[in-house]
């Protein structure tokens, strides 16, 4: 590789073999595995699942046809089923996001007291829920949910009561319990971090100034939490988008007989890999889903930075 | 732009680099695998991990299947072919199947597949050897006729494997609870007064007066039942769907939702954990069981030994499960696999696994034996199980499902369920599935 004069003495800094260039060069090879990794295992099969959604392609049933754009207008014009699952998603995120956040931070509050003793210990023990095993964790609450044994029945004097089937808005309820129960500890951990970061001051003047508890929550810590609150905000959104094992666990891969519990990456997941091998529908299916839920992330983003500033 | 030269000699680099290291393994990978290679040219003698001339087959199963010593057995007595036994769990083993052969790599030599999956595999014949090229048709006569046919294409000219086991299907009831509701408890005069589902519902209704208790475990469990006594079902042999001209579905159907609508069933999901407790507690008074449903009931429900008999189903048999052993296509060596598994499913080796395992073998001429003639279970109150069941077996009546069947069969299924656990209308949950069925089959 040799260079003209010309281009010598305008960068000599990367001139070949001069330190300047091997430094240039061993940048980015320090960086590649990264972009290697990402190509192979990121890029690639995004732009594949691109290309198989335009297919007419279920395995095991001959040769993929092409068919163009007919599996998305089937999914959004003609497919009640995902239609369905789109308002379960929502349903069960509204249901779990806003007292899992709150409760996080109304106990990240309450731990972060200096009067509250063993603090290490709550700390450890609001967090155990998370290291444990999704699917476990389900088969375990779908027992405790049980009709006709189940201790949460047995504890409320709902003997009888089916939550997976009684009523829709019931077993998305129970489904949103699961989810909080692992999430809770996890959002607490990450608030007490960003309490740590308020200063003390703010908290020992309004205290002076004679403001409770309560008053010293809301208008000191919410707003001093705000880029915290946002981030939790922003992970609960792709997490709650994504949710699969409970539904799956809980209900099967159909989401309970009249769909109840179906999420969209569950439909997917139903569609790709369920009975039919239905992969052409299903990478559309995770198309739609990928903008559904930057759309939902964007909106939320402007409406929290909105409420939280005012 | 010679800073873009840069990036792209580095990258052009590590992508070579990556690409050696990736064919080098795949190369050791396939040594490691013990697939004997040509000779060298030079007549090098081969190494000691891969003698000359050995064939190794890979043979991928689900767990529990009794094989293991058999297999044990073969490789010590055949020095030329030797059998890499993998077992994993049921659905482990069927999904990593399933994605091997769509992504056409790491496909074994052998692969057990249960019915129900098999039928989704039909569709895709060439990713399968047939079986009638290697010797098959001299064997298939000891087996049950209904069983190869599953095996077969529409029309019987390729065979995907050799039958395993099956799941003959007969009627456990709660001895208690019809002695309770004042009905007979022997199996001779309970089956002869249930001769048929109009009956069955009859008697299950008096049950219901007199203790309470439904009859049946669920309305699914019974349109699974009712489907499978049927000799046409969704498809005919050409894979069209005569799913709504075929009224004996549509009766099916309508059956099973009186017996969610009458309070017969107990509303109770298939492997659930209340389904278990139920036939230990006996929560409902019958189960349309399989023989293999044997072992899990008095695994799961052991307080109920003694509860329990056992009689024929009315109307006709019927079969829930099974499997096949299957030559895919990508083997090397479809005749050395295919020689194993007509020898590893042959009469006596079936009786073999058989006498170990319990899971009820397809070769009717096992059934004169001993083992089989005097098998009675103290779970069923002491009833002939191995002579009902083979009873049960040699009346099963062959039906073509169709690639698609599981598709359809699902949606119906969840009709039902829908309106046996949600109380949905009857009707529309009917006219729902077959706008499902339609939409998923375009």
């Amino acid at each position: 590789m040799s260079m003209g004069n010309k281009s010598e003495n305008k960068k000599p800094r990367f001139k070949y073999g001069s330190q300047a260039s091997k430094d240039a060069l061993s940048g980015y090879l320090y960086v590649s595995p990264f972009f290697l990794l990402f190509t192979v295992f990121g890029l690639f099969p995004i732009l594949f699942n691109m290309y198989v959604s335009l297919f007419s392609w279920r395995l095991f049933k001959g040769e993929p046809e092409f068919i163009g754009f007919q599996n998305y207008v089937w999914l959004l014009t003609d497919d009640p089923t995902f239609i369905k699952s789109i308002v379960n998603t929502f349903s069960m995120w509204f249901m779990a996001t806003l007292p899992q956040l709150f409760l996080a931070l109304v106990i990240a509050f309450v731990l972060n007291q200096a009067f509250v003793k063993f603090k290490d210990m709550f700390r450890m023990a609001i967090f155990m829920p998370f290291v444990t095993s999704l699917v476990a964790v389900t088969i375990i609450f779908g027992n405790l949910f049980s009709r006709d044994y189940g201790l949460i029945n047995f504890i409320l004097g709902t003997q009888g009561l089916d939550w997976l089937n009684d009523n829709r808005w019931l077993s998305h309820f129970a489904i949103t319990l699961m989810v909080n129960w692992r999430w809770i500890g996890y959002n607490t951990i990450i608030y007490m971090a960003g309490l740590q970061t308020i200063s003390k001051e703010l908290y020992e003047a309004a205290t002076i100034d004679g403001a409770s508890k309560v008053q010293q929550f809301f208008y000191i810590t919410i707003p001093q939490l705000r880029p915290i609150i946002l981030f939790t905000l922003i992970m609960s959104v792709s997490g709650g988008m994504q949710l699969f094992v409970e539904p799956l666990v809980w209900a099967g891969a159909g989401g309970g007989a009249d769909n109840q519990v179906l999420t969209m990456f569950l439909y997917m997941y139903n569609t790709a890999f369920g009975v039919q091998y239905n992969i052409g529908y299903g990478a559309a299916i995770g198309w739609v889903m990928f903008i559904i839920i930057i759309l939902f992330a964007i909106l939320n983003w402007i409406i929290s930075t909105k409420l939280i500033k005012d | 732009m010679k800073r873009f030269g840069l990036i792209l000699m580095s990258l052009m680099l590590l992508f070579s680099f990556a690409l050696a290291a990736c064919s080098s393994s795949e190369e050791g990978g396939e040594a490691g695998e013990g697939t004997p290679e040509a000779p060298a040219d030079g007549g090098e003698e081969a190494t000691p991990e891969t003698p000359e001339g050995v064939i190794e087959l890979t043979f991928a199963s689900i767990a529990n299947t009794g094989f293991g010593p058999l297999i044990e057995k073969y490789n010590a007595e055949n020095e030329n072919v030797q059998i890499n036994f993998q077992e994993q769990s049921f659905d482990d083993h069927h999904n990593a199947f399933a994605t091997a052969l769509a992504a056409g790599s790491g496909v074994p030599d052998i692969a057990f597949v249960e019915i129900g999956r098999l039928e989704g595999f039909k569709a895709s014949q060439d990713s399968f050897t047939n079986l009638y090229d290697f010797g098959a048709k001299d064997v298939t006569g000891i087996y049950l006729d209904w069983k190869i046919a599953q095996a077969e294409n529409a029309d019987g000219s390729f065979l995907f494997g050799l039958p395993t086991d099956i799941g003959p299907m007969a009627m456990a009831y709660r001895t208690d609870i019809f002695e309770e509701a004042g009905l007979p408890t022997d199996p001779n005069e309970v089956s002869a007064l249930i001769t048929d589902w109009d009956k069955y519902i009859e008697v299950g209704k008096t049950v219901l007066e007199k203790t309470g208790k439904p009859m049946s475990d669920s309305a699914g469990t019974m349109f699974d039942t009712f489907t499978g006594q049927l000799t046409e079902l969704y498809f005919t042999a050409d894979d069209e769907l005569i799913l709504e001209s075929n009224a004996a579905v549509k009766e099916a159907y309508d059956r099973s939702i009186e017996i969610a609508q009458s309070g017969l069933s107990a509303k109770l999901g298939q492997w659930s954990g209340e389904w278990s407790t139920g036939m230990n507690e006996g929560t409902f008074a019958t189960l349309m069981a399989p023989a293999w449903m044997m072992n899990y009931m008095t695994g799961s429900a052991p307080d109920a030994s003694g509860k329990w008999n056992i009689a024929q189903m009315p109307v006709a048999s019927g079969n829930w499960g099974g499997s096949f052993l299957t030559v895919p296509a990508s083997t090397e060596y479809p005749q050395e696999a295919y020689d194993f598994i007509e020898w590893l499913v042959n009469e006596e080796n079936s009786y073999e696994v058989f006498k170990e395992t319990g899971n009820f073998p397809s070769i009717p001429g096992i059934y004169e034996k001993p083992e089989i003639q005097d098998w009675t279970s103290e779970y069923f109150s002491g009833a002939y199980v191995g002579k009902i069941y083979a009873e049960a077996a040699l009346r099963i009546q062959p039906v073509w499902l169709g690639t698609d069947y599981a598709t359809v069969h699902n949606a119906l299924k969840d009709a039902i369920n829908n309106v046996d656990l949600n109380g949905a209308d009857p009707e529309a949950a009917w006219n729902e599935a077959m706008d499902t069925i339609k939409r998923e089959l375009r």
